[in-house]
């Protein structure tokens, strides 16, 4: 085959097609200007109100970035942008809402700990927001290697900016974890273009290539496989879920929260393009050649024993919350196996709920911290008399992280089960019902180590000595009251949340 | 010429060769070297298929960008290297134990 050299005619349209797709990218352009705003500001501001006055204005720049999405980047059909680089859809506006939704709540959570650390922060913190909005949108090979390592670069430094030992340790672990897996992926994907001719997984050559009997099937499952992984690592799935409790446990705490939401829906959004993507090739549930929904469900059910077992034995408020991260991945995964339009919604409904559960239990694990200056489980105890506000508020964001009523976690756990069952019972793999049963089953484990806190915050004796540390903050408080009131208003009122959903179903 | 076989099949030792490194290696130095294998394995990969795309040239353009993000990583790895190093005096993973459940 011979090359030929590209004309210049066609460059100069692509190029003008390029500058036509930008304003539905104004959410990501604004998110990148703040970068470079909060960099200028960490210099120009004074010490004494720095960490506050860049709070504010990342707060800014994300409500500036939600705006542009709402009433300037909807667009009415899906739309390729960027020479077919990204694809637009429902989907991707509404993971890219959630991503933006986290990302608010990790700025409102760094007001106490952002004071420690250097103004980087909320330049890297907002850095990680973009490359997740570009993850849930991309639908080359090359934007989705790019989206993802923008995000881990951007983790790996948050994670070691607590600074100390665990800072650093961390990080390093982090980042030798997370680079192997995104070099496996981009081998995958070197072979998936090799047996393709084509970066984009929505062009038409990219499915006949997988499709063309030429190939022999094994090559381009392992080749898929090797994609997945890095994807299973950013949703942090067993067997690449490692890395996540020593990172949540280094990191910032509003940045630990932030890994635990914003990167995993957006590694979720991906998983179900690119999945989306070989079901069309009919590579999946095609009877003689490869049943995806098993291994899939397969590590989605020993995610959800792992994550949920190894959470009984933790005494690190952080750990226990990062294990907690990663049984509820198990669960997400499942929600996206059912590859229908009824668990894209119990999806959403479960992420939505999830940011919101999940900030409000490291919000409160931070205020705690503030009381005791302790993050072990141990310290909590007897402190029900003494804090009985922050108490109080822990037992409901731990009623519906475990996912019962009356919270919202009851709900979204209800609406994947019945999304599973749903698969099943109208003619799925069987897979469904052992990933329902265990999702069932597990549901009683995460009783034991979610009702650990309170147990220890109300049925333990008080030590005598009580250390008074900081005290948490009026806005502290506030947040942590109103996440906790949000979950148990959406249980009795889910019919909201399903409404907002309904607008981004995946029918269009 | 050279087929394009000898180009996986090179790609696919190196890319072998990165793994046993990364997984055996003590040493975090060691360890980003095999790395470096890996994704240089996938880098001679996407240029060896790039010849067969002979219009957009893809994968070429797909390798200049992995050599760029290798290089940010590594960056951002040897710095955390470095303080793990002023905290522990060691780079031996093994022995960086302090984070545990």
């Amino acid at each position: 085959m011979e090359t030929q050299a590209p004309t210049i005619a066609p460059l100069k349209a692509s190029l003008q097609a390029i500058l036509q797709d930008l304003p539905l990218l104004y959410p990501e352009l604004t998110l990148g200007l703040g970068v470079l705003l909060v960099l200028l500001g960490a210099l120009l501001i004074p010490r004494s109100w720095r960490n506050e006055g860049l709070a504010v204005l990342s707060l800014l720049v994300i409500a500036a970035s939600a705006y542009m999405l709402l009433y300037k980047g909807l667009p009415a059909e899906p739309v390729h942008l960027l020479a077919r680089t990204l694809q637009l859809d429902k989907m991707a506006v509404a993971f890219r809402l959630l991503v933006l939704l986290s990302g608010l709540l990790a700025v409102l959570l760094s007001f106490r700990e952002g004071k420690k650390l250097a103004g980087e922060y909320y330049a890297l913190l907002l850095g990680l927001l973009m490359a997740a909005m570009l993850m849930s949108m991309a639908s080359n090979l090359l934007l989705i290697y790019l989206s993802i390592e923008t995000a881990s670069i951007c983790a790996y430094l948050l994670t070691a900016f607590s600074g100390g030992r665990e800072g650093a340790e961390a990080g390093l672990k982090y980042l030798l974890f997370g680079a192997v897996a995104s070099a496996i992926m981009l081998y995958g994907m070197s072979l998936l273009y090799g047996f393709t001719g084509t970066l984009d997984i929505t062009a038409y050559g990219f499915k006949s290539g997988l499709m063309s009997l030429n190939i022999p099937i094994l090559p381009v499952l392992l080749a898929a496989f090797l994609v997945l992984a890095g994807f299973l690592f950013k949703i942090s799935v067993v067997p690449f879920h490692l890395w996540t409790p020593d990172a949540y446990q280094g990191a910032p705490l509003p940045a630990a929260a932030l890994f635990s939401t914003a990167p995993k829906l957006a590694g979720l959004a991906l998983m179900m393009r690119f999945l989306s993507h070989f079901l069309e090739a009919g590579i999946i549930f095609a009877g003689l050649r490869f049943d995806w929904q098993f291994i899939l469900g397969l590590l989605a059910i020993i995610t959800m024993l792992v994550g949920n077992l190894a959470a009984v034995w933790q005494q690190d408020a952080r750990r226990l919350l990062a294990y907690s991260s990663i049984a509820h991945s198990g669960l997400l995964l499942a929600a996206v196996l059912v590859f229908r339009a009824l668990g894209y919604k119990a999806l959403l409904f479960y992420g939505f709920v999830y940011i919101l559960m999940n900030f409000a239990a490291f919000l409160l694990v931070s205020m705690l911290k503030a009381e005791t200056g302790s993050y072990k489980i141990a310290d909590y105890r007897g402190l029900g008399s003494r804090l009985s506000y922050s108490s109080v508020l822990m037992v409901v964001v731990m009623i519906a992280l475990t996912g019962l009523p009356p919270t919202a976690g009851f709900t979204a756990k209800l609406l994947v089960f019945s999304a599973l069952w749903e698969g099943y019972s109208s003619g799925g793999s069987s897979m469904l019902l052992y990933l329902l049963l265990t999702g069932l089953a597990t549901t009683v484990v995460a009783l034991f180590y979610y009702l650990k806190i309170p147990y220890y915050l109300y049925l333990k004796k008080q030590p005598e000595a009580v250390v008074q540390v900081e005290g948490s903050t009026v806005l502290e408080r506030i947040l942590a009251g109103a996440l906790a009131l949000l979950l148990v208003l959406f249980f009795f009122r889910a019919d909201w949340v399903m409404n907002w959903i309904e607008a981004f179903t995946i029918s269009q | 010429m050279i087929p394009l076989s000898h180009y996986l099949i090179l790609a696919t030792l190196l890319f072998c060769i990165g793994l046993a490194v990364t997984i055996t290696r003590k040493n975090a130095i060691a360890v980003l070297i095999g790395l470096e294998l890996m994704l240089n394995a996938a880098n001679i990969n996407l240029v060896a298929f790039s010849r067969y795309d002979g219009v957009q040239l893809q994968g070429q353009m797909f390798a200049l960008f992995v050599i760029v993000v290798a290089a940010a990583e590594a960056a951002v790895a040897l710095a955390l290297v470095v303080r793990v190093y002023g905290y522990y005096k060691i780079a031996d993973l093994d022995k960086l134990n302090r984070l545990k459940g």
